[in-house]
């Protein structure tokens, strides 16, 4: 009885709690959808994007600015957050960054950023629990992100709902993005980073004819045709069958003996981890294989962790104000925190995207701004000018976007920095 | 290897089973709570239509019965760390022909539950034989297989990424509520039949002795393999819906790290109380879900805290906590009535 | 196969350790892998943030985590009194707070501490990293010294005592408070000794303990509960079928294909190779 007793307690705990669910989500949603008038002055609404505003901007911040709040879903917590946390903080950045210039400006109106973040956990099912989240509690129109595989469960939700949501980056499951799926944007095609890997590797290492692919198991399925394709069209070959990993292995040793039984003249590494590419070149320098690789990096946490092992890498996409090549948002984000952290730029990148996307639109109505999305053919990115990418490999025209790409040569412990490469155009 | 008897439910359950007729009138008002606990959530998506909240208790009926299945399972003695893996199967066997095949989910749901029902009472026989820790470890290597198998399983599972594109069986949120809440209170009817019934004797009687058993003609085996049959029926109905609700199929739901979660939740609970699994979710899935979300990537705190607490303060886990004040009070009144009596001559 | 030896050696460390641990105070502990992870990364931060040489900062780990393992068992496993359930909701704690602690503060960049001994020495035709070697041979040092402790120290005897029963050994005399927290301190010491090895020699992330201990339960259950000597012999068979298998297979398969046959000979011969009832 006393055990009913408790039940009731909780339900009736619960009851309340239901009360409060929609009186606290009132102070956010009785007004307008996601656009609550606040002043920009001392009393702006709470959130890490908008305590730091620094008065110094260059354009004239109009004495009153709305806010326009933009959902984004990180995965905080477990495994996949050692890429996310630090996306997070960066992302921060990039709200701050565009706030700091006059927020993003649709019709005459000037709107702040302000970011609601929920954790994704690492899985599928806190993904899907983040997006709907964001979608039924917080009704926001746009989101950012998630990363990775993510979306598979993410797109559903939001495409559902008619949320215009600017992934990451995916894993090219056509789950993620169809060409039903018209809601969805990418911020960076994965085949042009690729891309720009073997192109830049062609570049510095005009002998290499044969590539040895080694990537991770997971995502080569979805991978393995347009992989293909891209080595086709760059007039290379590959060594041999492609060399799967998965990346909880401890032991990266037997995948790099592997790879050397192939004797490529180089090797290529698209989708792994860092652990996981750190353990190949170690293995493969360990046997004595002396080609070029190349993966994408971070100049410093590549010569932190391997030292003087660390030679013959062709990285991309290493983010460092020492790179004289560097373009000027990127610059600026990095200067805005420790300028030696691990720049993913993956989400504050779909953030930006989204900004201009938001703004060439003049709209904060999510399929107006698809509409217009549609038509655009250049974007501003924080790499530079962005351009769209991969329109008959997603089925979708201009949803898909790329952008120049570093490059990064790292001989016996040593960064050199070249100029930065286009990629080539997915079809 | 002691230690590990204590897993099977404790001798006083049994005893107050067969006193069951004596105290029937003193289960109804418990009956009534839980009937008005069934009323106000049946009312409940009234107030949180469209809301988050709803997404949380969705998920929490379908672990009720998920994390009760394991109950039903353990009482025959059997400490199971599979029971992520049946839901896997059930999801799996519901994903692939709906996402290949294009099958209506209303085939595909209950083949998911055939399917985990085959697969589990088919790996019960060769599990048959191994007793306490050599099960629970025998189960947890099949649970590990399994996964391992769906994330080496190519194109068709989606190996470790997940399988998208299962079709959703509703598009509204509240027909979900009411398919989940509807499923959990016939499988909880199920479940208390299963455990409260000659069955559920037998399979207490298993599980403290099954040399006593044998004794008596109670068959350990048969008993053993249809605990495990009857569990993992419930185990890949609910992975299969619940894979149709998230449109996802993903082998990190259904891992090792899930399952242990699962098996937390009805030690929090209460392992030795039918309600002990419902009130686990409600603990540990409801409350850091309505009220600590806000606190990201540091949640993990939370819920450790709270398994630290119940550790240390409720060797029974919840149940047991409110069988014991319970108890004091009965013993009180019994006291009182004696002294009465006592008094009165 | 130099890295198939020293798997195995990571790996029959943290499963004697495990064993102790259990076979003792009967506990199964989950947060090995936890306890694993946090001494790499406890060595990672005295080595790289402390700035102290690596032949000081190892064994300070070692013994940081000994004096840990004794007030968890102390402060945590005591009061459990050896309840199956209670001790598993503990260790899931202890392992959730300790994974989350690493990730929130140190676990965006996948790290590694940096090698004790720089540079590569051939052996035969082939060249092989120092340090490899030389945690090997320490690796093998501490086995025989286990070994040793086990067979020949008076401690050893106590616990082989309470192993085989706990009333008579109590009632010989021998405190059984003592003995656990020992047993504890030691199974915390050989796993951070293999966190160590694996933090140097591979790369550091939070989630590294996960996949261990999945390794470490496949050791221990192999080798049969109880069986000490079991442990060295399954610890290199499966140093072994780690080391070779990805030669020939790729990713996921391995790991699918491994535990199937662990699950079959589990099936076949429930007490493992080496256990007795």
């Amino acid at each position: 009885m006393i055990l009913g007793l408790v039940l009731l307690v909780l339900a009736l705990g619960l009851l309340p709690l239901v009360a409060a669910c929609g009186g606290e989500e009132e102070t956010t949603t009785t007004a307008p959808p996601a656009t609550t008038a606040t002043t920009a002055g001392p009393t702006t609404t709470a959130g890490p994007t908008t305590t730091a505003a620094p008065a110094s901007t260059d354009t004239t911040a109009p004495a009153a600015m709305e806010t326009l709040r933009i959902g984004a879903i990180l995965s905080l917590s477990d495994w996949y957050s050692v890429v996310d946390a630090a996306d997070k903080v960066d992302l921060e950045y990039t709200a701050q960054m565009i706030n700091d210039d006059g927020g993003i400006q649709v019709q005459g109106k000037n709107y702040k950023i302000e970011l609601v973040i929920e954790d994704g956990k690492s899985s599928l099912d806190g993904n899907t629990a983040a997006a709907t989240k964001l979608v039924l509690d917080e009704k926001l129109p746009f989101v950012v992100g998630p990363g990775a595989f993510f979306n598979l469960a993410t797109t559903p939700i939001f495409e559902q709902n008619k949320v215009l949501h600017v992934a990451n980056y995916n894993g090219l499951n056509p789950a993620e993005m169809n060409k039903d799926t018209r809601y969805a944007f990418l911020g960076l095609d994965p085949i042009t980073q690729a891309n720009a890997e073997l192109k830049s590797l062609m570049l510095y290492y005009p002998d290499v004819k044969t590539v040895c692919l080694a990537t991770e198991d997971a995502t080569y399925p979805a991978f393995e045709p347009h992989f293909k394709a891209l080595v086709e069209r760059l007039g290379l070959t590959l060594s041999g069958d492609p060399v799967l990993f998965a990346t909880n292995a401890e032991d990266y040793n037997p995948v790099a003996s592997k790879i050397k039984a192939q004797n490529p003249d180089a090797v290529w590494m698209p989708v792994g981890i860092d652990p996981s590419y750190f353990g190949i070149l170690t293995g493969l320098r360990t046997l004595g294989y002396e080609g070029p690789v190349t993966f994408p990096i971070d100049a410093p946490s590549v010569t932190g962790a391997l030292g003087d092992a660390a030679t013959g890498i062709v990285g991309v996409l290493s983010k460092q104000v020492t790179d004289p090549h560097i373009s000027a948002p990127m610059k600026r984000l990095l200067e805005m925190g420790d300028v030696n952290r691990h720049v993913f730029g993956l989400a504050p990148n779909a953030l930006y995207l989204l900004a201009h996307a938001i703004e060439a639109a003049d709209s904060l109505d999510p399929t107006a701004v698809r509409d217009k999305w549609e038509t655009l053919t250049s974007l501003p990115t924080l790499y530079g000018d962005g351009f769209p990418s991969g329109s008959q490999l997603f089925g979708l025209t201009n949803h898909a976007w790329a952008h120049p790409i570093p490059v990064a040569l790292i001989n016996n412990g040593q960064v050199e920095y070249k100029p930065w490469i286009i990629p080539d155009v997915t079809p | 290897m002691s230690e590990v008897t204590k897993i099977s439910p404790a001798p006083e359950e049994a005893a107050r089973i067969e006193e069951a007729p004596k105290t029937r009138p003193r289960r109804w008002p418990r009956l009534s709570m839980v009937g008005a606990l069934a009323v106000v959530l049946a009312l409940l998506p009234l107030g949180i239509s469209g809301s988050y909240y709803m997404h949380v208790l969705i998920l929490a009926f379908m672990y009720v019965v998920i994390a009760s299945s394991w109950r039903a399972i353990s009482i025959s003695g059997q400490f199971n760390i599979a029971i992520g893996a049946f839901m896997g199967i059930g999801a799996y066997a519901t994903a692939i022909p709906s996402v290949w095949l294009h099958w209506s989910p209303w085939v595909t749901i209950p083949l998911g539950a055939v399917a985990a029902t085959i697969v589990g009472a088919a790996l019960a026989f060769p599990f048959a034989r191994l007793r306490t820790i050599y099960y629970a470890m025998g189960t947890l290597f099949l649970g590990y297989v399994v996964i391992n198998l769906i994330t080496a399983g190519g194109k068709t599972t989606g190996m470790s990424t997940g399988l998208g594109g299962v079709q959703p069986l509703f598009s509204d949120r509240t027909y979900y509520y009411y398919l989940t809440f509807g499923l959990m209170i016939v499988s909880m009817l199920c479940m208390y039949r299963f455990e409260f019934s000659r069955i559920g004797v037998r399979m207490k009687a298993v599980a403290q002795s099954h040399e006593v058993a044998a004794s008596v003609g109670i068959g350990e085996r048969r008993n053993r393999i249809l605990a495990v049959a009857f569990g993992s029926f419930f185990a890949g109905l609910m992975g299969a819906v619940y894979c149709h609700y998230q449109g996802v199929a993903s082998p990190s739901s259904y891992g090792l790290g899930a399952t242990l979660w699962i098996i937390m939740y009805i030690l929090v609970g209460g392992i030795n109380s039918f309600w002990g699994p419902a009130i686990g979710v409600g603990i540990l899935l409801i409350i850091p879900e309505f009220f600590f979300r806000d606190l990201k990537g540091d949640l993990p705190y939370v819920t450790a805290a709270m398994l630290l607490i119940i550790a240390f303060t409720m060797p029974e886990g919840i149940a047991g906590l409110v069988k014991l004040v319970r108890g004091r009070i009965f013993d009180r009144g019994r006291r009182e009535e004696v002294r009465a009596d006592a008094s009165g001559d | 196969m130099i890295n198939v030896v020293l798997l195995g050696v990571v790996y029959i460390l943290m499963g004697v350790g495990f064993a102790f641990i259990l076979n003792l105070l009967g506990i199964f502990n989950l947060a090995h892998g936890a306890i694993f992870m946090s001494a790499a990364y406890g060595c990672y931060l005295l080595v790289v943030k402390l700035g102290l040489p690596g032949f000081v900062a190892f064994p300070l780990t070692v013994l940081a985590a000994a004096a840990f393992g004794v007030l968890v068992e102390r402060f945590l496993f005591r009061p459990m009194k050896a309840d199956f359930n209670r001790t598993m909701m503990v260790c899931i704690a202890l392992s959730t707070i300790l994974v989350t602690t690493f990730n929130r503060f140190l676990g965006t960049r996948a790290l590694s501490i940096p090698p004790f001994l720089a540079g590569t020495t051939g052996i035969g035709p082939y060249k092989v990293q120092t340090d490899r070697i030389l945690a090997f041979a320490i690796g093998v040092v501490i086995l025989v010294a286990i070994i040793l402790f086990v067979d020949r120290s008076r401690w050893g005897a106590q616990m082989q005592a309470v192993t085989q029963n706990r009333e008579g050994a109590a009632l010989q005399g021998i405190r059984f408070g003592r003995v656990a927290a020992i047993a504890c301190a030691v199974g915390f010491g050989l796993a951070a000794i293999g966190g160590v090895f694996m933090g140097s020699l591979y790369n550091l992330t939070p989630f590294i303990g996960d996949v261990t201990l999945i390794k470490v339960l496949m050791l221990v259950i192999l080798a049969g509960l109880g069986s000490f000597n079991g442990i060295f012999y399954v610890g290199a068979l499966l140093g072994v079928l780690y080391g070779a298998l990805p030669v020939v297979l790729n990713g996921a398969v391995v790991d699918a294909l491994a535990s199937i046959m662990v699950l079959a000979l589990l099936v076949i011969r429930p007490r493992g190779f080496f256990g007795h009832e």
